[in-house]
């Protein structure tokens, strides 16, 4: 589902990615491990459309994800339909003023019905236990309080494909078990989950397939 | 350092309104129709000749005041005496040439809308405030906005707080590094401000953001909003009345 074809990225001259073939499948887990600075984030921010390759192709379903592509509102609204995104650090990526609106957003933007909305905030809600939380403001939360929710507002938009920037960093013991218990539980034959981690006992743990990014900026299987 | 300690402070505020968001916002009315009464209420003063009008509208206003506890009393009069002293100062050459009755008017005029502002601030929470926005069809882009800067507000000032204790350790006995350090908070603060709403663009783009902004909960208008409803046409017929009175 997922194709990149010998992609390449570097910030200012300075390499990011060197070419990188894979293809990620649905229904699998993929662990992404490596050290600082190899480029997990950049590649993740590839796979979501946020930045694009210097050189190389990005198929997703076997259309070209581009610059020029990504400019048209109706494509990237339906790629971003398709592909969500933990981000590292939950707190940015929680904008609204509730609980419960964050869930909303974007199945405001997907233009769903008032009725289907409502029942997926509250599927959601209860199912991330965000029940006492839910008219709180997320960036007065507690980081674990803050990843449920960022989960729950990305989950809420079922996309098939759904990436997770160190999902249990930051987050104490009980919090890392409750993460990755949910993951796996996650697992289903029409989803892929692509996760980039610090910890091989997590990784082992959840991935059915291990990548490991090299300094050299390669991506390898484990 | 003091203005930093002041940012905290307000910070501590909004944090703590959200922590006692349910108990806070006790209040049954629609806050867009809450909204709506303030400033009507207000533009009637300021459009009104004589002080009669303003004079009824502060009585009412001070006799709900009163039933406040004395910290909410003092919370909600502060900002409001310190204005009108304010406008006392501004308006005390109006004395001098003649005219007492303008700085008695125009005080009153201030006194009256600061009190109507800030009776409104402290009753509704400030994700309600930017609701009733919302629902007065002020732009998407202003509402969104205003949530962002809240936003903003708290994690960038707890950022700020946290880089300010880390050079207060730093810092021992050297005080010829005070300036240098505030400037360095200031810098790092704004590099961090610009490299996270990047990212919330991002974060935003990726769950498909369009420009539509709405809220998840809706109010259901009962019965304690028509009545509220009701002080629109008797703040109109009072005003009309106390004009005609002069």
């Amino acid at each position: 589902m997922i194709d990149l074809q010998d992609i390449s990225y570097s910030y200012q001259n300075i390499p990011a990615l060197s070419h990188i073939t894979y293809r990620f499948e649905m229904g699998k887990c993929y662990c992404l491990q490596g050290p600082n600075g190899c480029g997990k984030s950049t590649l993740f921010r590839i796979l979501n459309g946020l930045r694009f390759p210097s050189s190389g192709k990005f198929l997703f379903d076997g259309k070209d994800i581009t610059e020029k592509t990504m400019k048209k509102s109706d494509f990237a609204k339906a790629f971003h339909r398709q592909v969500g995104f933990v981000f590292q650090h939950s707190e940015i990526q929680l904008f609204c003023k509730t609980v419960e609106d964050e869930i909303a957003f974007g199945l405001h933007q997907l233009d769903l019905s008032d009725t289907e909305v409502h029942d997926r905030v509250e599927h959601y809600i209860t199912l991330l236990h965000l029940q006492d939380i839910r008219l709180r403001a997320p960036f007065n939360l507690s980081g674990g309080e803050q990843k449920r929710c960022a989960l729950a507002a990305v989950l809420a938009m079922e996309p098939p494909v759904l990436i997770l920037d160190e999902p249990i960093s930051g987050l104490d013991e009980e919090g890392q078990e409750w993460v990755t218990s949910f993951i796996k539980e996650l697992k289903s034959p029409d989803r892929m989950i692509i996760i980039a981690t610090h910890q091989s006992s997590f990784a082992q743990e959840v991935a059915d397939i291990q990548l490991r990014m090299t300094k050299e900026h390669r991506l390898i299987i484990k | 350092m003091k203005m930093n300690l002041e940012l905290m402070r307000l910070i501590r505020r909004i944090t703590i309104t959200d922590i006692n968001y349910p108990a806070q916002d006790k209040s049954r009315i629609l806050p867009a129709l809450r909204l709506s009464v303030a400033f009507l209420t207000i533009l009637l003063c300021a459009l009104s000749r004589n002080a009669i009008y303003v004079v009824m509208i502060i009585a009412a206003e001070l006799a709900w005041l009163c039933v406040k506890p004395p910290a909410v009393i003092w919370n909600i009069l502060k900002p409001v005496l310190l204005s009108s002293l304010f406008c006392m100062f501004v308006m005390l050459p109006a004395v001098f040439m003649g005219h007492p009755r303008t700085l008695m008017t125009v005080s009153l005029k201030v006194f009256e809308s600061v009190l109507i502002l800030s009776q409104l601030g402290s009753s509704i929470s400030w994700k309600k405030m930017t609701d009733a926005f919302r629902t007065l069809h002020a732009p998407q882009l202003f509402v969104f906005t205003l949530d962002m800067t809240m936003r903003f507000l708290v994690i960038l000032g707890r950022y700020s707080n946290a880089i300010l204790e880390a050079v207060t350790l730093r810092r021992v006995g050297a005080d010829h590094w005070k300036n240098a350090g505030t400037g360095g908070i200031l810098g790092t603060t704004f590099l961090r401000a610009q490299q996270m709403s990047i990212e919330t663009s991002e974060a935003m783009s990726c769950r498909c953001f369009d420009g539509e902004y709405r809220s998840y909960r809706k109010h259901k208008i009962g019965t304690p909003d028509m009545l509220y409803t009701l002080l629109i046409p008797l703040l109109v017929i009072l005003f009309v009345y106390t004009q005609k009175a002069m």
